[in-house]
C-alpha cells in the first residue's frame, strides 16, 4: 500500500536521492577510517577508492529507478481503470432498467447510422468500378423552354460529338436493349447494352478474360458478344472454356469474346450481356430521335464547364447542318456515377440525415437519464471528492461507465449493421442502383466506432463534466448538494429537452409535408381508366418474322385477344401511361412557324385501332384508328387536348389540321383526324402537354404494350391471355403480366417509400421527445415536492398545481417549436425537392405539427403533473 | 563490475540473508557480508547500490530514510513478504546446488 501511495519523485529529486544514498556510504566508510587514526583528507580518498567507480554506479541506480518509476506510474493508472472498470460493472448492473435503454438505443442507433452510411457511401463516393472514374460523363440534352431534361441524344450527334470533340478523350454511345436469352430450355429476357467503340474506350475496362470487340465485329449486326461475372459463374459454371462458347440471343448463337470483370456494372447491376454497336434502320438515325445514351470520358485538363460549352457549340453547329428536327435544346454534361446513382441519391441521403437526427435525440435522451444518475450519486460523488480523490477521478469514472457502455454498444450495432443494409436495398422500391458496390468494411466499422465515440461524448462526458462544475461537490451537506447542484443539472436537462423537442419538430415537420405531397400525387386523375387492366409487353424478334408481316401481326392480334373469355378489349401501344418511356420530337405545324425550341418537344407513340376505347381515354373530336389507317396515304396522327387547344384553339378546330413530330423536314405531313383526353403519360407528377399517336401501321415497331380491358380480375384472365399469345407464336418474347394499377403503384412507390420512413421517423422522434419531456417533468416535480407541498398548504387548487407543472413543460416544448421551426424554414430549399405542389411553409402542415406537439406534451407532463397534485403536503413537509 | 553471473545472484541472496535479523542501511550490508563471509569475498563497495535498488524493483526490499547509530542520516533497506519467500527458495536452490557440485568434485578417480 506504501509503494501504491508514495508519490514518485521527479527527474531531479531522483538524482539526490541517490547521491544522499551514495554519499552517506562514502561518509560512513570516511568515519570509520578516521576512527582508525587515518587523517580526514586520506581517509576520504580511501572511501572513494575503495567504493569504486562512482559515476558508473550512481548511474545504473538512476536508471533502475527511473524504470522502477515508470513502471509504477502505469501500473497505478491500469489499476486505477480496472477499479473504474469493476466499479462501473457493479453499477450498470444494479441500474439494469438505465443499463437496458442504453444498450438498446446505442445498438439501434449505431447500427441503423453504420447500415445507412454503408449505402450512402456505396452510391455516393466509393470510386466506381472503372478506371479513373471522376473523368466519365454522360451527355445527355435539354429542352430549356419546357424545362425537362435528361434526355438522351440522337445518333447523328452522337458521331458528330466523337468525331469533333477535343475536350473528351474518348466517347461514344450506348442502346439499351431486353433480349431473348435461352440456355437449358429456358428462356428469359435479359438486360443487354450495346456499345459503339469509342463507348468501350472511354470506360476504360478490360475483359477479365477474352478481348474487346475488334473492327470487324463492330460491323452493326451483333455478331459477337461479352458476358457480366456473374453470368459466367451462373449459367456457364465458370467453365473455363467458356471463350469457345456463345449465347443464345433472340434464335442466333452468338460467340462469346470476352468476360467482364467482376463488379463491373454499365449501366446497371441488370446489365448482364454487351455487344457492340448495332446498326440501327436509317429511321432512327436522324436527328429527332433520342434514343442513345452518350458516355465520354474527359480530358484531365479539360473542366466539366469548358466540355460542357464545347459540346453545346458542336450540337449548334449541327444545327445549321441539319435545321428543324432538334432545335433549342442544351446540351447536359453530368458525371456518370451522379446519372447512374439518379434519384436514390436525394432519397438515400436524407434517410441518412433522419436517422442522424434520431440518434441525436435518443443521446439526448441518454444524457438526461445520465445526469439523473449522477445526482442519485452525489453523495457518493461528494464523498470520493472528500477522500481526495479529486475532480477528474470522478470524471474519468464516469468515462469509463459510458465508454463500457459505447464499446458494448458498438459492437452490437456493428452486428446490426449488415442487417440494416440489407433491409434498406431489398425494400428500396425498384431496387437501389450500384448494388454491387454495397457492403460492410472497414470505413463502415469505423463509422460505427466514430459515432459510438460521438455518443459516448455525449451522453457520458458531457454530463459528467457538468457533474463536477456543478458547485460545492465536496461539500456533504447533503440538502444543500441537491438544491444547488440540482438546479444546475435541471437547466441542463430543460436544455437537453428543448434541443430534442426542436429536432423532433423538424423531422414531423418534414414527415407532414412529405405525406401531403404522396397524398397530393395520388389524387391525380390518370385521364384513363384504370381499373381492371391487364398489361404485359411482347417482342418479335426481326428472324421470327420479316418487317412486312410485322404490322399484318398486330392488326390481327386485337382479335385473337378479344376471343379469349373475360377480356372486353384488347389493344397496344409502344408506351403505356404512367410508366413512362416515350420518345419525344420537335413539334412542326403545317403553316405556322415558332422559333425552335421555344415549345416543348412533343412525345409520340404507336398504337393499334381501339386503343383510346380500351383504355378508357375520352374521344373529343373525330375519330379512332381503324382499318383505313394502313399505313398508306393520307398519313394520320391523333392529338391531345391541350395540344390542340393550344394551337388551334378548340379541339374540332384541330381536325383536318397537319403535323410532323421528330421527323426531318422531307417526311411527309400527318393529318389530325382525332382529339383525346389529356392523360399522365410520364407519371402521375405531370400531365403530358402535348402528345401525339400514330397508327402503327405508318411506323411499324416490334416491341409492343398490350392493354387488356377484363370483365373481373385481370390476373384470373392472364394465363388464358398467355395461352393465346404462345398459340400465335412459340417464339415470341412475353414480358412479365402486371396490371396497370399494379403498374402506377410501381410508380410511386420511391415516393411511397421516402414518405414511410419519413412520417415513422417523425413518429419515433415525436415519442422520444414526448419521452424526454416525461423524464424532466417527472424529476422536477419529484425535486420540487417541498415547495409544491407548501403551494398546496397554502391553499393552491390540484388543478393549479396541475396546471403549474403542465404550464412549465408547456413553455419548454414551444421554445422548442420555434427552434425547430426555424431550422425548417431555413433549410426550406432542402426541402422543396421532396415536395410536390406543397409549398414548404404549407399553413396546413405546420398546423398539424403544432397540433401534434402540443398533444403529446400534454400528455408526457399530464402523469407527473396529477401526481404532484395529488401528494400529501403534510407527508411531504414532514420529510 | 568484476565477477560472474553467479556472483551478482549471490550477492543479491546475501544481501536478503543480511536483512533477516532487522533493516539495515548499505555501509551496515556491506559490513555484515564482509563480517559473516570471514572477508573471503572482497567486493568493491558501491556494487551494492545497483544491487538494492534491483531488488527494491522487483518489490523485495523496502526503502526509508533513517539515521544510523553514528547520527547520520542514511537509507535503511527492510525485506518485505515477498523478499522473504524469495530468500527461502534462493537458499534451499543454493544448498542443492553446492550439494550436487560437491558430489561431482569429491569423486576421486577410482
Amino acid at each position: 500500500m506504501k509503494r501504491l501511495l508514495r508519490l514518485s519523485l521527479g527527474v531531479a529529486d531522483r538524482r539526490r536521492d541517490i547521491e544522499r544514498e551514495l554519499r552517506a556510504h562514502i561518509e560512513q566508510r570516511t568515519d570509520e577510517l578516521m576512527a582508525g587514526g587515518v587523517s580526514p583528507a586520506e581517509a576520504r580518498r580511501e572511501a572513494e577508492a575503495a567504493f569504486g567507480d562512482y559515476g558508473a554506479i550512481a548511474e545504473t541506480c538512476n536508471t533502475i529507478r527511473r524504470d522502477r518509476d515508470r513502471e509504477r506510474r502505469w501500473r497505478g493508472a491500469w489499476d486505477s481503470i480496472r477499479q473504474d472498470v469493476r466499479h462501473g460493472l457493479r453499477l450498470l448492473v444494479r441500474n439494469s432498467g438505465f443499463t437496458t435503454v442504453a444498450l438498446l438505443t446505442l445498438a439501434l442507433g449505431i447500427g441503423a447510422t453504420a447500415g445507412l452510411f454503408s449505402v450512402v457511401y456505396a452510391l455516393l463516393l466509393r470510386p466506381l468500378p472503372f478506371p479513373d472514374d471522376s473523368r466519365l460523363v454522360r451527355v445527355g440534352e435539354g429542352n430549356l423552354a419546357s424545362g425537362e431534361s435528361g434526355f438522351g441524344i440522337s445518333i447523328p450527334l452522337a458521331e458528330q460529338i466523337t468525331a469533333e470533340s477535343r475536350g473528351l478523350e474518348a466517347g461514344g454511345y450506348r442502346i439499351g436493349l431486353a433480349v431473348q436469352v435461352r440456355s437449358g430450355g429456358e428462356a428469359r429476357e435479359v438486360q443487354a447494352a450495346a456499345l459503339t467503340a469509342g463507348a468501350y474506350k472511354a470506360l476504360g475496362v478490360s475483359p477479365q478474360l477474352g478481348r474487346l470487340p475488334d473492327a470487324t465485329e463492330n460491323d452493326g449486326q451483333g455478331s459477337a458478344v461479352l458476358i457480366s461475372h456473374g453470368y459466367w459463374q451462373r449459367e456457364l459454371g465458370g467453365a473455363a472454356d467458356v471463350l469457345r462458347g456463345t449465347v443464345q440471343i433472340n434464335t442466333r448463337a452468338v460467340p462469346i469474346i470476352g468476360v467482364m470483370p467482376a463488379g463491373f456494372i454499365f449501366p446497371s447491376v441488370e446489365t448482364e450481356l454487351w455487344l457492340p454497336a448495332l446498326r440501327l434502320d436509317d429511321r432512327m438515325r436522324n436527328r429527332g430521335v433520342h434514343i442513345v445514351e452518350f458516355v465520354g470520358r474527359r480530358r484531365p485538363d479539360v473542366s466539366q464547364a469548358e466540355l460542357q460549352a464545347e459540346l453545346q457549340r458542336i450540337y449548334e453547329n449541327g444545327q445549321l447542318s441539319e435545321p428543324g428536327s432538334d432545335a433549342g435544346h442544351r446540351i447536359e454534361v453530368v458525371p456518370l456515377r451522379r446519372w447512374m446513382v439518379g434519384d436514390s441519391r436525394v432519397a438515400v441521403l436524407m434517410l441518412f440525415g433522419a436517422v442522424g437526427l434520431i440518434m441525436l435525440i435518443a443521446c439526448a435522451n441518454l444524457a438526461g437519464l445520465q445526469l439523473a444518475r449522477v445526482a442519485s450519486r452525489s453523495r457518493e460523488l461528494a464523498v470520493r471528492a472528500a477522500l481526495g480523490a479529486g475532480r477528474w477521478s470522478i470524471v474519468r469514472q464516469l468515462t469509463v461507465e459510458a465508454l463500457m457502455l459505447g464499446l458494448a454498444g458498438c459492437v452490437m450495432g456493428a452486428l446490426l449493421a449488415p442487417v440494416v443494409q440489407t433491409l434498406i436495398v431489398r425494400a428500396y422500391p425498384g431496387g437501389l442502383p450500384l448494388t454491387t458496390q454495397i457492403r460492410i468494411d472497414a470505413r463502415v466499422l469505423l463509422f460505427a466506432a466514430a459515432t459510438a465515440l460521438l455518443a459516448v461524448l455525449l451522453f457520458g462526458v458531457l454530463p459528467a463534466l457538468h457533474a463536477i462544475r456543478s458547485r460545492r461537490l465536496a461539500s456533504l451537506q447533503a440538502g444543500m448538494l441537491r438544491a444547488t447542484a440540482g438546479v444546475d443539472r435541471q437547466r441542463a436537462r430543460r436544455a437537453l429537452v428543448v434541443f430534442e423537442v426542436a429536432v423532433a419538430v423538424v423531422l414531423a415537420l418534414s414527415g407532414t409535408l412529405v405525406a401531403r405531397s404522396f397524398a397530393r400525387v395520388l389524387s391525380k386523375p390518370a385521364g384513363f381508366d384504370t381499373d381492371r387492366l391487364l398489361v404485359l409487353s411482347i417482342s418479335i424478334a426481326r428472324d421470327r418474322l420479316a418487317d412486312e408481316r410485322v404490322v399484318q401481326f398486330y392488326q390481327d392480334l386485337p382479335r385473337h385477344l378479344e376471343a379469349v373469355p373475360g377480356v372486353i378489349s384488347a389493344s397496344a401501344a409502344n408506351t403505356l401511361p404512367i410508366t413512362g418511356g416515350d420518345s419525344h420530337g420537335s413539334l412542326s405545324i403545317e403553316k405556322r412557324s415558332f422559333s425552335p425550341g421555344s415549345e416543348p418537344p412533343a412525345s409520340y407513340r404507336r398504337v393499334l385501332p381501339n386503343y383510346f376505347r380500351t383504355m378508357g381515354i375520352p374521344l373529343l373530336a373525330g375519330r379512332e384508328f381503324d382499318a383505313r389507317d394502313a399505313g398508306r396515304e393520307p398519313f394520320v396522327v391523333i392529338i391531345n387536348e391541350t395540344l390542340a387547344r393550344q394551337h388551334f384553339g378548340q379541339a374540332s378546330a384541330a381536325l383536318g389540321q397537319r403535323i410532323k413530330v421528330g421527323v426531318p423536314d422531307n417526311e411527309p405531313w400527318l393529318t389530325i383526324v382525332g382529339v383525346v383526353g389529356d392523360v399522365r403519360n410520364e407519371s402521375l407528377e405531370a400531365m403530358d402537354p402535348q402528345a401525339t399517336y400514330e397508327p402503327h401501321p405508318q411506323r411499324p415497331w416490334r416491341s409492343m404494350q398490350l392493354v387488356i380491358r377484363t370483365q373481373g380480375d385481370p390476373v384470373a384472365t392472364a394465363p388464358a391471355v398467355r395461352r393465346a399469345l404462345r398459340a400465335l407464336d412459340q417464339f415470341m418474347t412475353l414480358g412479365e403480366v402486371s396490371t396497370m394499377r399494379h403498374r402506377i403503384a410501381d410508380s410511386v412507390a420511391p415516393r411511397r417509400f421516402t414518405t414511410q420512413l419519413l412520417v415513422a421517423f417523425a413518429a419515433l422522434a415525436l415519442l422520444l421527445a414526448a419521452l424526454g419531456i416525461y423524464g424532466v417533468t417527472s424529476y422536477g416535480v419529484n425535486e420540487r415536492r417541498r415547495e409544491l407541498g407548501i403551494r398546496s398548504a397554502l391553499g393552491a387548487s390540484t388543478s393549479g398545481i396541475r396546471a403549474l407543472i403542465i404550464g412549465q413543460s408547456a413553455v419548454l416544448a414551444g421554445i422548442g417549436l420555434l427552434i425547430g421551426i426555424g431550422v425548417a424554414l431555413a433549410v426550406q430549399q432542402f426541402l422543396e425537392r421532396f415536395l410536390f405542389e406543397v409549398p414548404a411553409t404549407d399553413p396546413l402542415s405546420f398546423g398539424i405539427t403544432v397540433s401534434v406537439l402540443a398533444a403529446i406534451t400534454l400528455l408526457a407532463a399530464y402523469l407527473p403533473a396529477r401526481r404532484a397534485a395529488r401528494s400529501d403536503p403534510a407527508a411531504v413537509l414532514r420529510e | 563490475m568484476a565477477g560472474s553471473d553467479l556472483f551478482v545472484g549471490t550477492l543479491d541472496l546475501l544481501i536478503l540473508k543480511a536483512l533477516t535479523w532487522g533493516p539495515l542501511h548499505g555501509y551496515a550490508i556491506g559490513r555484515w557480508i564482509r563480517q559473516s563471509t570471514h572477508d573471503e569475498l572482497k567486493i568493491q563497495e558501491g556494487v551494492l547500490y545497483p544491487a538494492l535498488h534491483r531488488l527494491e524493483r522487483r518489490g523485495l526490499v523496502d526503502e526509508e530514510w533513517g539515521v544510523t547509530e553514528t547520527n547520520r542520516e542514511a537509507k535503511f533497506y527492510r525485506l518485505t513478504t515477498a523478499g522473504r519467500r524469495e530468500l527461502r527458495q534462493q537458499q534451499s536452490h543454493w544448498q542443492r546446488h553446492v550439494a550436487a557440485v560437491g558430489a561431482a568434485l569429491s569423486l576421486t578417480r577410482a
